[in-house]
């Protein structure tokens, strides 16, 4: 074995905002099924009402498309998403001349580091319900429940299964998430060829 | 949110699903001990009460509805026709010039390897009876087949199953259930076994086993997960090697010129070559070798996921030679592989692939870590450097 190189993949994200920023209307449809159910969910924690915060977050995609922006990079794609969610809720609430109290015990306008602790948390939650949905049926639910962390035993009664198949479901879900976050994808090792 | 942020929520997604490193995990405590606010988050996140919950409020929420009426609003129109064709191309694999067009519209890049109608295996195969007569086997039919003297089997979407209440009395007549290359099938056999098929794979069984033994003949790749039956042991006869089962799941494969290998995944199995010779007990996670040139068996350890991924849909390459990945490859997408440089033969890879996907995504991975040329022409992949 002479060299050992790390391929990494277009990243699918880089991509995806390649796409967002040229106005493909395929990116639209993209960024419905990537960010919406996440960012109603965000949203819900400000307006609490699903239908409003649906209305919010269809606002701020709407808005997002007809400004003639070109994002420099996916996280600050993201990150706009986000603020833009936050900003449009509150908007809403005054709107609404909801009581000065609640707003106040929201907090938000001043506490940056409290706000985006709010978005890492939503960012995280948007990234493992990713990966969730895209697992196969057996490692779903395995997953599913050792996010709520139950042990491997624990996960092999609840779904009669030998604790072996938990464990191989497991390590499957865990190498297809680094896959996902576009890491190692293909490692290689050469033999006298590079 | 900063660059900062993103990544100690990737670290965290890394964390919750077990797949962090230790330099990660090192990065993400220094950002926990920054502030105690991380760590009640953190805390609070990994304890994981609300997940479910949240879950499902995420699953309720409708992006596609959301979608159409903005689409509407922003004016971007559905092509329905251009949807509907794609997935037309999709099933009908002659259409392949009209996929191009396709796809080259939606990608920046044009497609340089050009794999339009080289898609991954489906579920066919065919039955041959007991009286040489032979039935394809397609997995959308729901049917009953008359497989023998008095017995019918059920074929539907989840593939084939021999009824157990068949009467015993009878001598064996033997069914041989094929997967062509490109194909994958599944039979539940009249005790309640069931096997999957890989592609190119035959097994041979009886209809109906008799009340000694229970037998079947495999060539090609088969998981099989056995029922019990202490009265009656099950034997899988396949290409040199004889297997004793205990009651079990394993895999078993002679695609291999050189070699037939068998993993055991649970429960215990007892190999040995055909033609006679000691039984070698299996553990669970062992690979167990026939070496076809001198019949000799060697049991080992080894990570049996590769083995096995393929019956869950993907494909496990760990330090493999691309001779090797090529001809998995050429079984399931049905291709012939041609190199032009023999060296290029025993380059090594390590990969994860899923099955289901079109044969680009790894052509490409392989082509862009070593800069090789593959060249396809109707359904031969020419590798060159």
């Amino acid at each position: 074995m002479i060299g050992l190189k790390i391929v990494l993949m277009p990243k699918r994200e880089e991509q995806f905002l390649q796409r967002i920023n040229a106005k493909q209307p395929e990116a639209f449809r993209e960024l419905f099924s990537e960010f919406y159910n996440s960012l109603v969910l965000f949203a819900m924690g400000f307006v609490v009402q699903q239908d409003v915060a649906e209305d919010v977050v269809q606002e701020v995609f709407i808005a997002v498309w007809e400004r003639d922006a070109q994002y420099p990079t996916y996280n600050a794609f993201r990150s706009f998403l986000y603020n833009s969610v936050k900003n449009a809720s509150l908007n809403y609430l005054k709107h609404k001349n909801v009581e000065e109290k609640y707003l106040a015990s929201l907090n938000l306008e001043d506490e940056g580091d409290d706000i985006d602790l709010k978005m890492m948390e939503e960012e995280l939650y948007r990234l493992l319900f990713k990966t969730i949905d895209e697992l196969p049926d057996k490692c779903r639910n395995i997953f599913l429940l050792h996010l709520e962390g139950k042990g491997n035993e624990e996960i092999a009664l609840l779904l009669n299964l030998s604790i072996l198949t938990v464990k191989t479901q497991k390590k499957r879900a865990m190498s297809y998430i680094r896959e996902r976050l576009g890491r190692v994808y293909f490692v290689m090792m050469s033999l006298g060829i590079i | 949110m900063d660059d900062c942020k993103f990544r100690m929520v990737e670290m965290m997604h890394l964390y919750l699903s077990g797949a962090i490193t230790d330099e990660e995990m090192q990065e993400l405590q220094k950002w926990l001990d920054a502030a105690p606010e991380n760590r009640v988050m953190f805390d609070r996140i990994c304890k994981g009460k609300d997940i479910l919950y949240k879950y499902r409020m995420y699953k309720k929420i409708d992006h596609r509805v959301a979608c159409e009426r903005c689409e509407k609003r922003v004016g971007i129109k559905r092509r329905n026709i251009r949807i509907w064709l794609k997935y037309a191309a999709i099933l009908l694999l002659p259409l392949g010039s009209i996929f191009v067009l396709l796809r080259n519209n939606e990608r920046e890049q044009p497609v340089e390897v050009a794999t339009v109608d080289i898609l991954p295996g489906e579920t066919k195969a065919t039955l041959i009876l007991a009286d040489g007569k032979s039935v394809v086997l397609e997995h959308d039919t729901t049917r009953d087949i008359v497989v023998g003297e008095g017995v019918n089997a059920k074929n539907s979407g989840r593939g084939i199953v021999y009824s157990t209440n068949g009467s015993e009395k009878r001598n064996l007549q033997y069914n041989v259930l094929q997967t062509p290359r490109g194909g994958e099938y599944q039979i539940t056999l009249a005790d309640g076994s069931m096997v999957q098929l890989n592609s190119a794979t035959q097994l041979k069984f009886p209809v109906v086993f008799d009340e000694e033994k229970r037998e079947v003949y495999l060539t090609g790749e088969a998981f099989f997960e056995v029922q019990k039956d202490e009265k009656r042991p099950f034997y899988v006869i396949a290409d040199g090697i004889k297997i004793r089962v205990y009651g079990t799941s394993f895999n078993v494969n002679t695609h291999d010129k050189e070699r037939v290998q068998t993993v055991l995944v649970e429960g215990s199995i007892g190999l040995s070559a055909e033609k006679g010779g000691p039984e070698y007990r299996m553990k669970p996670s062992q690979l167990g070798e026939y070496r076809r040139a001198d019949a000799s068996v060697n049991v080992k350890t080894v990570d049996i996921e590769p083995y096995i991924a393929w019956k869950d849909g993907f494909f496990v390459f760990e330090n493999q030679t691309m001779e090797q990945i090529m001809n998995t490859l050429s079984l399931w997408y049905d291709v012939d592989i041609f190199y032009a440089n023999e060296q290029l033969k025993n380059l090594h890879f390590t990969g994860h692939v899923k099955r289901y996907e079109q044969i680009d995504n790894i052509l490409k991975a392989i082509k862009s870590a070593v800069g090789i040329t593959f060249t396809i022409k109707d359904r031969t992949i020419c590798i060159s450097k």
